[in-house]
């Protein structure tokens, strides 16, 4: 039997609604109180959830279903050369099943230098990243393991690259070590649409 | 009709002609003047350039929205073209087309191709295709991770438009980096330039690398596969958003979306499809 979020998010409808090519409208019902900082280690966040904003999204009925979870306001003094994948509800000493089970996406900052100083007539901005959580959270609201639904926990951990296959050579020595620059992320903020 | 066929650079030797003329044409491109629209450097600044004194088309490269794999698919044909006539040049086959570096594709095939990592060829001549610039252990093969090289997020957007979604928001045409990214041009396309890293890294050098073009290449590709099912944006200020750049010769070009939408009808390129 299919669960629904914890009340008051409704259940997926089937067929999902689904423009031809622009995605839906989304509101904001949650979003971190500050900025998140990330210099290389495990970072947690934790985003609360408006019921308020919620109540109003059920009533229009489970057509409505679909989170994404925004990284806003990304900023670095330069890019870090770090990747990081970002998790929904990761538990504690995560297997490497967990892992691929709550990955929802990464965050990395290519061309960041660029966004904050542009040329010719653009703004200087921030970067963002948005990548849709729906399907870990219905996978996480089926099994019992997201059972409060006015909080969503985010977590970003650093990816490495596997093992070289190929022996140490002399110009090893001109490889550019990332720089590992802190990267603050402004907002993280939860849609619905 | 598709003329030219894109193959993955893993399923080819490393003394396979499409490698052999793809090196030998990077280093007589890098053997012309800078002033030339064909030459490396040049090429490489339509992306991006750290220079002070610009050119006609220097820093064109559209990031952070819809204009994204539009802008990239034309550029990567008239390099595509550019590097042919050299190949051709050469001696090398008349068919010749830029290979695609298809990272996920299990194996050993999350790892820099081996033609790109050592700084001298088989017969210890110099190789055009290394760069000592790049992350540790990019360069003897250190693996990306499957986090950073799947397609699978965005492949299953099935709405084109909107940040997040497969092809990014809508951005004015103007400006090169906004922050309405998609979710291909996130992941793989930005964390594969990061983890490459060192001139990959930064936009205004990111195609002075080789595997640059191999790794647009891929991203083309999933794109290329992305259309199968999926509907790129319909409205004009999309579709015919025209984008300059230069052809064989160095003649300047005009082209917009709806000049690229389809690989082998209008563009004579279609991908290796491989298990």
């Amino acid at each position: 039997m299919t669960r629904s979020w914890p009340a008051p998010w409704p259940a997926r409808s089937e067929p999902r609604p689904e423009p031809p090519d622009e995605a839906p409208d989304r509101e904001l019902v949650g979003a971190t109180d500050g900025p998140v900082v990330l210099t290389g280690e495990v970072q947690d966040a934790s985003v609360g959830v408006d019921r308020r904003a919620l109540e109003s999204r059920a009533r229009k009925g489970p057509a409505h279903h679909r989170a994404y979870l925004d990284l806003e306001d990304v900023d670095a003094a330069e890019n870090p050369g770090i990747v990081y994948a970002v998790y929904v509800n990761l538990p504690k000493d995560p297997t490497s099943a967990e892992l691929a089970r709550h990955h929802v996406g990464n965050l990395s900052l290519f061309g960041v230098e660029r966004a904050r100083d542009p040329r010719g007539d653009a703004h200087a901005h921030r970067l963002r990243v948005s990548m849709e959580i729906t399907d870990v959270l219905d996978r996480l609201a089926e099994s019992g393991e997201w059972q409060d639904g006015e909080r969503i926990d985010v977590t970003f951990r650093r990816l490495e690259l596997e093992a070289p296959e190929d022996p140490p050579e002399d110009d090893d020595d001109e490889a550019v070590a990332p720089t590992g620059d802190a990267v603050q992320v402004g907002r993280i903020s939860v849609h619905y649409a | 009709m598709a003329r030219f066929l894109r193959r993955d650079i893993w399923s080819l030797d490393d003394d396979d002609p499409i490698v052999v003329g793809y090196a030998d044409a990077v280093a007589a491109m890098k053997a012309k003047p800078s002033r030339d629209p064909t030459s490396w450097s040049y090429q490489a600044a339509i992306h991006g350039s750290h220079a002070s004194r610009t050119r006609a088309a220097y820093n064109q490269c559209r990031h952070g929205g819809w204009y994204f794999v539009s802008w990239h698919r034309m550029y990567l044909y008239f390099f595509e073209r550019i590097v042919r006539a050299e190949v051709v040049a050469n001696g090398g086959p008349d068919d010749w087309a830029l290979p695609y570096w298809n990272y996920e594709a299990g194996g050993r095939a999350n790892r820099l191709p081996r033609p790109f990592r050592r700084p001298r060829r088989g017969d210890g001549s110099h190789n055009p295709l290394h760069v000592a610039q790049r992350a540790p252990g990019i360069n003897r093969g250190a693996g990306l991770p499957p986090e950073i090289t799947s397609s699978a997020f965005a492949l299953s957007r099935t709405a084109f438009i909107g940040v997040g979604e497969f092809g990014g928001g809508r951005t004015s045409a103007l400006g090169q980096f906004w922050s309405d990214t998609g979710r291909l041009e996130q992941t793989p396309h930005n964390d594969v330039h990061v983890a490459v890293g060192g001139l990959m890294s930064d936009p205004d050098t990111a195609a002075e690398d080789p595997i640059f073009w191999l790794h647009h290449s891929n991203i083309d590709r999933l794109w290329w596969q992305w259309q199968k099912t999926g509907h790129d944006p319909r409205r004009s200020a999309w579709r015919d958003q025209p984008f300059d750049f230069f052809d064989v010769g160095g003649a300047p070009v005009t082209m917009t979306a709806a000049d690229v939408a389809h690989t082998a009808r209008q563009l004579h390129y279609t991908y290796e499809e491989r298990p």
